[in-house]
């Protein structure tokens, strides 16, 4: 990234439910144990990404993850955990 | 450090911490919040209540805050201690030590070189009158306080001179006072060796210069519309009727030569945004300044270090001869200078915020933290526009309770991290929001650190001139409207949680190593 982009990067108004692509790899703070459906979850706003695998204890790890599918009209999308990164910063 | 299969064959990388063991309280996990909820209530009856903005004095209520939270902790207090122990070591609290450190010697050399000097010459080869005066104050107090980076500094140095030249060329005292404030926001916000920059990264995860970069958006906003408000105000209200020589005050305080310490400033601005540790842009900086003292004549090397030495010393008779010792009486012995001063005027701050984040862990520990994060999130926070409005106004809240401003960000700092880190806020985002609030409230209400340590200087204003009345001071209580900066700071984080401006997650950029700038 230049010098010049770290400046204006951010420059606009942005969704709460952004949307992603499959086959993306993404890094993502593991939001939540859902306790209906027993999966994990990342809020990436108010877009819903869920595991198809992880242990509960990754809740609040940031976590590289690949983007299997995405449904642009609900906002949800399906992740496959590869790699945990790093605990929250507290 | 510990590695840790997460079940999958994934491996879990850079998990750090130790061990933790829980804490129990007696009357549940809200108990744990003992410790910082009594500090906080002492920092208000302190410098709230009592007007003293004193850091020592708030080192001494977190440590009684401390030992009161001990007898309602359950069991063994053994694990108690320990826990003080672990918070005082984190990494979070001894980087923005380190940066502390450097960043008080940095400035305080700058100010040894007569930077402010050069400042003020600089407005007077301009020709600024009455009117336009607080404007151009507040340019340069934000340019002062973006080199040096510490906010309290520039209050003082700008009170000390700009202040009365101002009241001489006719500006309105109050707008004036706003203006030297607001400028010290703007600094406080932007500048990559501020402590309060350094905190809101290092919590966040997020390195120095990519918060910065990304923060300038906000801040040009924010100033432009500062700018134009003291023009405006500047041209409608009124300064004191004081017919005296005004020219005299600025020609005693010119110095167009400090004017050569922007090149120091802009060492460190440039080696940051190369991406340089901050360890390493800091001491370039500071090479170039002391160096620039010397070659320039800005200042002897002996006001950037200098060792008395007491003439009972073995050493009398020789060491009065080096360039940075002089002998001295037994009872004046010591060491001082830009280096020793800029570096020792840190150290209570630098205590407080060790037994801060120690009474933070106890908090974490004890489940207090837990329990307000789920009130939080499950009552205020159920959306990322929410979360984010909480974010602001939450920061915002402890700001105005706790004055001295880098003590109230790392209280507030843990939330703002879980908040933010559960809607996959950006890690500069989130800096972002903590650091402006940061800024702008501690130098708004009239018991905030910054307002207070201004006003004490001004009250020294009627001691060094016969024209300076004690009339002429600004009361705290009157200035808080006129801190325009710091009020349009806030007003665009509001605005930017409430419609998404600037809004980025963690998925759209990654910031760089934590530790460099």
């Amino acid at each position: 990234m230049s010098i010049f982009s770290k400046f204006l990067t951010g420059m606009s108004f942005r969704t709460t439910t952004p949307t992603f692509e499959a086959g993306e790899e993404i890094e993502v703070y593991v939001t939540e144990l859902d306790e209906e459906s027993g999966e994990l979850v990342a809020l990436v706003g108010e877009t819903r990404l869920y595991f198809e695998n992880g242990e509960a204890d990754i809740v609040g790890c940031r976590v590289l993850a690949k983007v299997e599918s995405f449904d642009d009209a609900e906002h949800r999308g399906r992740l496959t955990h590869l790699k945990t990164l790093s605990q929250g910063s507290f | 450090m510990s590695d840790t299969d997460s079940g999958d064959g994934t491996e879990i990388e850079e998990i750090s911490g130790p061990d933790v063991e829980a804490i129990e309280f007696y009357g549940g996990r809200w108990m744990s919040v003992i410790p910082i909820g009594l500090f906080i209530l002492w920092a208000i009856v302190q410098s709230g209540l009592f007007g003293i903005g004193d850091t020592t004095g708030l080192v001494a209520g977190m440590l009684v805050a401390l030992i009161v939270g001990m007898f309602f902790a359950k069991g063994d207090w053994k694990n108690y201690a320990n826990t003080i122990f672990d918070g005082m070591t984190k990494r979070v609290a001894a980087t923005a030590v380190v940066a502390w450190l450097w960043a008080g010697m940095f400035s305080n050399t700058l100010q040894a070189g007569g930077f402010v000097g050069g400042l003020v010459w600089a407005a007077n080869a301009a020709e600024v009158g009455g009117a336009l005066f607080p404007a151009a104050t507040f340019i340069l107090a934000a340019l002062f306080t973006t080199g040096i980076g510490t906010g309290y500094g520039a209050a003082v140095a700008f009170s000390a001179l700009f202040f009365p030249a101002g009241i001489l060329l006719g500006a309105n005292p109050v707008l004036l006072f706003g203006a030297i404030l607001s400028g010290a926001v703007f600094g406080d916000n932007l500048a990559p060796v501020s402590d309060t920059t350094i905190v809101s990264a290092v919590t966040q995860d997020a390195d120095i210069g990519g918060v910065v970069a990304s923060r300038f958006k906000y801040a040009i906003i924010a100033a432009v519309l500062a700018l134009a408000a003291y023009v405006f105000a500047g041209n409608a209200m009124p300064g004191l009727d004081i017919s005296q020589q005004a020219q005299d005050l600025f020609v005693q305080n010119s110095e167009p030569a400090g004017l050569l310490h922007l090149i120091s400033m802009l060492v460190v601005i440039v080696t940051a945004v190369m991406g340089r540790h901050i360890v390493e842009a800091i001491s370039w900086g500071l090479v170039v300044a002391v160096a620039f003292n010397i070659v320039f004549g800005l200042a002897p090397l002996s006001a950037v270090l200098l060792f008395k030495v007491p003439e009972t010393s073995s050493a009398a008779s020789w060491a009065g001869s080096l360039p940075i010792a002089e002998v001295v009486a037994p009872q004046n012995a010591g060491v001082t200078g830009s280096i020793y001063n800029g570096a020792a005027g840190f150290f209570p701050l630098i205590v407080l915020v060790l037994l801060i984040v120690a009474g933070s862990e106890i908090m974490i520990r004890g489940g207090g933290f837990e329990a307000i994060q789920e009130w939080l999130l499950e009552n205020v926070a159920t959306g990322v526009r929410k979360a984010e409005t909480t974010m602001v106004v939450g920061t915002a809240l402890v700001n105005s309770m706790i004055t001295i401003n880098t003590a109230a960000e790392i209280a507030i700092a843990p939330y703002i991290a879980r908040i933010g880190q559960r809607y996959n806020i950006n890690s500069y985002r989130r800096a972002n929001i903590l650091d402006a609030n940061t800024s702008a409230l501690g130098y708004i209400f009239p018991w905030g650190g910054g307002v207070l340590i201004g006003f004490a200087t001004l009250q020294g204003l009627p001691n060094q001139y016969e024209w300076f009345t004690s009339a002429m001071v600004v009361n705290p209580v009157q200035v808080w409207p006129y801190v325009f900066h710091g009020w349009f700071l806030f007003g665009v984080f509001l605005l930017s949680a409430l419609t998404g401006f600037g809004l980025e997650y963690t998925t759209d950029r990654k910031s760089k190593d934590v530790t460099r700038l």
